[in-house]
């Protein structure tokens, strides 16, 4: 019976034993913790391509401040030097003459033959963007002299400038590939990368300008909202991005807690498809759109929905992309009285179920979105317009390839977007969703004709950015106000939650461009 | 849990043969007497007969449409005009509730039905006629049983689509094999009994001796079976809805609703402890009514 | 018995083929033209027409089915799985870095169900009825009756935030396995404990513990030495078959706790229309699984003698 006794203890000591080392041995191993000079950083799901000649590793979609443009994009969207000091245009070759005594993180010094390098990098991979946007091709950079560089797109371009600032441009050293180690000249440098864990950056002693206050920023990818929030709580994070709005409010409340916008940086819009073919072919009907825009109670979305984490907007962008001109966009006034008549006049009858019929066709629409619209969102469009009549059908597609599938199929009615400002150009969305010339795939269901395309390349071609602002402004008042093919719903600002002890910062409407070398922790 | 085929046909007395024995000693009305003392299933009878009348009864008892966004009133905490709060869009989460019911337990009773429908003809064929039908259907169920159901139910509905009528095929396509692994072994006990020779012995068809004989001692432990594994089935679907491949907005459904109450963890944590108190109700009473079920066939298990 | 174990052991080879067939053929279940939805995923821009046309002379779309296949199943057998349209690497190399983050988690799930299930059920079974018994079964039901993604995020709620004893999620911090382990383990604790119990039951019901007993050895010694083997042994093959689903299982509470394992992978590429990904984690799965309740089956086969004459009358299986 002893015997027993001892195999049970034996059994039950070595099961507990087994027990303990399974815990200590952690999956990832590095467990760090903040300091005064470190911070980690929670952020959303890991989106690096890592690919060879096509990687933007550091870059983008998360901006790192490893690497550096040619210019910069500011808080209200002007530009400014960064590597290039100045810039010179004759007709459409655009002279930058760049910063001189600045090096790679390898010693390298900054010439036009990075410069060159990085642009033909581009090409060979066939990075988007690059040539759709900038018409910069294969033969168009030209070396001058070691500090002055020309490029002549291959088609006009005269908004170039502005759109260099964006972080795809980033000027890498000759012979480097991100893919294997981004090496530029930012106030940071790659210090670890672990896939769907972390990247880690490390400060640039060598940094051309001023040195960051941190020495080493890590960020963490928390693809789960709510964990993310949670680690904030628990302390193991310093700061969250894209903080879900649902849970701004309870972080604002703790004390210790800082919870911060940014500016708009975009706005969420419903694009209406209006070249459809059936059964997608309800929204050509200016009526039907027209009512549509005013069912929806675009402050009640703001105020009580998303807790205030809104701005009422009229534009399609950010409004300080269009300067003085934005005003000239209404937006459409919030009158589902008015909506409901203007759908009776045109024959719609209201059903028994409540959904409008007319010539026994359902006033049936089919709803898309992009994946970081949540469904209380979507679920709120759905019951305004249900409350005058029309059926909201959506298909929510938690992954963007079939998301994208859908709406180059044309195979929807609303499609919810919220598309980034992150470059200076002020007529880059409108011209990138609507301008029948565009290259994008989607914009055959957008586009609004003639009129809106005289506009848009009026724009394109002008050489004062103040006339650039203007035909934004004309060409948003088309498509929000005289055609209604679009529905701006709000401004989003996005929300980041920091521990207290974060000095003051500021803010970014592009999650882009946002500067995280001027971010300090206090003792 | 899953019965493990497995035990079954390794030897250990197998579970299929004394509920078949069971049968052959009691008749129906000792069965449910039995059942009728015993406390605990009774309780779980009383609970999944209160869940699917509330599940029927919905659209009458609900006090408001489940759509009806109440935007003044989001996250407000019990109260008489919502007797059990709302949620982030002002929707009455009693009224949510209810017709979840219907989603969520009707969609697990399809799915048992569908799935014992086919698991059924299956476990009778390969039973009953056995040979290369047998070996070849077996070895399919074999395949199907190499994986836990939910992650191959999974992989199924992510491919087709999403859709409720998706995730009923995923589980319905991989739910069916352990109802066919089972039924084959009671109707191949069956078999073997002398009153099914004599039956053949008479000239009696196939068909004939499956429906008069053969079905009805399989009947009763398989409705045993499918009251066990019904738990499982409202877990699974709720599982699938909760990772966002269920339902189509703004139908409620219980897991779909675990997952919206997930942001609200802190400020209105009842989003997330209604629905999940739901779940686990409704799956401890199909649990409980298994379990008396089971044991008032087979006595000697208690 | 020598023949059985044989047999066996090679009709795994078949269920193996049975499994690629399946792999296989789940992802020509999806939706639309595989051609074009590979070429979305592999291009960050719209793909051209020729772009699509090129993509299905590579990837012979064209051929038959059961030439795919073969093609598929000799690269398969070398290892190469393809590459995941979402991460871009292969498929095999993503799957082998995940498991070993589920098998963290699910041997420690096991190990604290064992601990919880084996005393529990064996008191519980012992004194047969009493208030213990009680508990015990209505805890164990309890246990099995609630949905691992709700209990998940109420551990979280209380040991990770309320009282920040534990961290919230991630593998970075060695404690991290803990919650996700604890919520793995108590549905699998719960069918254990009542295995154990019905299981040590019936064995004490027979005749040879009445025999036993009738000898007047002291009533521990005839549950130690002699019940408890024997009951053991169900619960032994129901522990193995029951971590082969909690590998699976393990899929809801990754995603719930960010862990790292291969659930939280399918999750991802279901979401994300991975079909290479899918089908791989299918193959790799069912191939773990397999393996798996071999090595059960002949656990048995070596654990209870009574099979193992009843396996050498019975050759037809």
């Amino acid at each position: 019976m002893l015997n027993y006794v001892n195999y049970q203890c034996k059994l039950f000591l070595l099961l507990i034993g087994l027990s303990l080392c399974l815990i200590f041995v952690a999956c990832g191993g590095n467990k760090r913790t903040g300091t005064d000079t470190e911070l980690i950083i929670g952020t959303r799901a890991d989106d690096y391509v890592i690919e060879p000649l096509k990687s933007r590793l550091g870059m983008y979609p998360l901006n790192t401040q490893i690497c550096e443009s040619l210019v910069r994009i500011t808080a209200d969207y002007g530009i400014e030097p960064l590597l290039a000091t100045r810039w010179e245009r004759r007709g459409n070759t655009w002279r930058f003459f760049l910063r001189p005594g600045v090096v790679f993180s390898s010693g390298q010094p900054l010439t036009s033959e990075a410069v060159k390098y990085t642009f033909e990098r581009m090409v060979k991979g066939d990075a988007p963007g690059v040539y759709q946007h900038t018409y910069i091709g294969e033969a168009s950079i030209q070396i001058i002299d070691d500090l002055t560089v020309d490029i002549t797109p291959v088609r006009e371009n005269m908004r170039l400038l502005e759109q260099l600032g964006h972080s795809n441009y980033s000027i890498i050293a000759p012979g480097s590939e991100p893919a294997v180690e981004p090496i530029c000249t930012g106030p940071f440098k790659l210090a670890e990368y672990r896939r769907g864990e972390f990247i880690a950056v490390e400060r640039n002693e060598s940094y051309w300008g001023q040195l960051p206050a941190l020495k080493r920023l890590t960020f963490r990818f928390l693809p789960d909202d709510a964990t993310r929030v949670l680690a904030l709580e628990a302390g193991e994070v310093g700061m969250i991005l894209d903080v879900p709005r649902e849970q701004a409010a309870q972080l604002r409340e703790q004390s210790n807690m800082r919870v911060v916008e940014a500016p708009v940086g975009r706005v969420a819009t419903i694009l209406l498809n209006i070249h459809g073919q059936t059964p997608y072919d309800l929204l050509a009907n200016k009526d039907v759109r027209r009512a549509l825009a005013m069912a929806i109670d675009r402050r009640a979305l703001i105020e009580k929905v998303w807790e205030g984490n809104g701005e009422m907007i009229a534009t399609i962008g950010p409004r300080a992309m269009l300067g003085d001109y934005a005003s000239l966009v209404k937006g459409v006034p919030h009158n589902p009285q008015q909506a409901a008549q203007i759908l009776d006049r045109a024959g719609w009858q209201t059903g028994s179920d409540g959904v409008r019929v007319r010539d026994g066709r359902r006033l049936s629409l089919t709803l898309i979105a992009w994946a970081d619209f949540d469904k209380a969102t979507l679920e709120f469009i759905q019951a305004q317009l249900a409350a005058i009549g029309m059926e909201i059908r959506i298909v929510k597609s938690p992954d963007t390839a079939s998301y994208q599938a859908r709406i180059e199929s044309g195979e929807f009615d609303l499609d919810l977007e919220g598309p980034n400002q992150n470059d200076a150009n002020p007529i880059f969305l409108p011209a990138l969703r609507f301008y029948s010339k565009s290259s994008g795939k989607t914009v055959r269901y957008f586009a609004p004709g003639n009129l809106f395309d005289e506009i848009i390349e009026a724009g394109l071609v002008a050489n004062d950015r103040d006339q650039v602002m203007r035909r934004s402004a004309e060409a948003q008042r088309l498509l929000v106000d005289e055609e209604t093919t679009v529905v701006p719903l709000a401004g989003l600002k996005r929300i980041y939650a920091m521990n207290d002890k974060i000095g003051d910062f500021t803010l970014h409407p592009s999650l882009l461009n946002q500067r995280w070398d001027t971010i300090s922790i206090k003792r | 849990m899953n019965i493990n085929p497995e035990i079954l046909e390794s030897g250990e007395m197998s579970q299929s043969t004394k509920l078949t024995a069971g049968l052959d000693m009691e008749r129906r009305g000792t069965i449910f007497r039995r059942l009728m003392r015993d406390r605990a299933a009774l309780f779980g009878f009383i609970i999944v007969l209160i869940f699917v009348t509330l599940a029927v009864l919905a659209p009458l008892i609900a006090p408001h449409n489940p759509a009806a966004q109440h935007l003044n009133e989001r996250l407000v905490s019990p109260n008489l005009t919502f007797p059990l709060g709302t949620d982030h869009l002002g929707r009455c989460q009693l009224s949510r509730l209810l017709f979840g019911a219907q989603i969520s337990l009707g969609s697990a009773i399809i799915a048992s039905l569908m799935a014992l429908g086919i698991g059924v003809c299956v476990g009778v064929l390969t039973g009953y006629f056995g040979g290369w039908v047998d070996t070849i259907l077996m070895r399919i169920v074999d395949l199907i049983l190499a994986f836990p159901l939910l992650v191959l139910a999974l992989a199924i509905t992510g491919i087709i689509g999403i859709s409720m009528i998706s995730v009923l095929i995923g589980i319905v396509s991989v739910w069916w094999a352990s109802y066919a692994r089972i039924v084959r072994s009671l109707v191949l006990s069956v078999r073997e009994r002398p009153f099914i020779e004599a039956a053949r012995a008479t000239g009696a068809s196939p068909f004939k001796i499956i429906t008069r004989h053969v079905l009805p001692n399989v009947i009763t432990p398989v409705i045993v079976l499918a009251t066990l594994e019904m738990g499982n089935l409202i877990l699974a679907v709720a599982g699938l809805s909760f990772l966002n491949l269920g339902v189509q907005s703004p139908t409620p459904e219980w897991g779909a609703m675990l997952n919206e109450g997930r942001l609200f963890l802190r400020r209105a944590p009842q989003l997330m402890i209604y629905p999940g108190l739901m779940i686990s109700l409704t799956v401890l009473g199909f649990n409980l009514l298994g379990d008396g079920l089971r044991d008032a066939l087979d006595p000697r298990q208690r | 018995m020598k023949r059985y174990v044989f047999i066996r052991i090679l009709s795994i080879i078949p269920l193996w083929l049975g499994i690629s067939i399946l792999a296989f053929v789940l992802s020509n279940f999806a939706p639309g033209d595989p051609a074009t939805v590979i070429a979305h995923r592999l291009f960050d821009a719209p793909p051209s027409e020729e772009q699509i046309a090129a993509i299905r002379r590579e990837y012979h779309l064209d051929d038959p089915l059961p030439v795919r296949y073969a093609r598929w199943l000799a690269l398969a057998v070398q290892g190469d799985l393809g590459i995941s349209f979402r991460t871009k690497e292969p498929v095999l190399k993503e799957l082998t870095t995940h498991f070993p983050a589920t098998l963290q988690i699910a041997f420690l799930a096991l190990i604290i169900a064992l601990i919880i299930a084996l005393p529990l059920g064996v008191l519980s079974a012992v004194r047969h009825r009493s208030w213990l018994d009680h508990t015990a079964r209505v805890g164990a039901l309890i246990g099995a009756s609630l949905p691992s993604y709700w209990l998940g995020y109420l551990l979280i709620l209380l040991f990770a935030v309320a009282l920040g004893w534990l961290p919230v999620a991630g593998c970075e911090s060695a404690t991290g396995a803990i919650l996700p382990s604890i919520t793995l383990s108590i549905g699998m604790a719960a069918t254990l404990t009542r295995l154990t119990r019905s299981s040590l039951l019936e064995i004490l019901g027979e005749d040879f513990i009445r025999t036993a007993r009738a000898k007047g050895l002291a009533e521990r010694v005839v549950i130690c030495r002699h019940a408890l083997k024997g009951a053991l042994i169900p619960v032994l093959t129901m522990t193995g078959i029951a971590f082969g689903h909690l590998l699976g299982g393990a899929v809801i509470v990754e995603g719930i706790f960010a862990w790292q394992g291969i659930g939280f992978l399918l999750v991802n590429s279901i979401y994300d229309r991975d079909y290479p990904m899918i089908q791989g984690f299918v193959l790799f799965m069912g191939l773990i699984f397999t393996l798996l309740s071999l090595v059960v089956d002949l656990l048995y086969l070596w654990l209870d003698p009574r099979i193992r004459f009843a396996k050498e009358r019975y050759t037809g299986l």
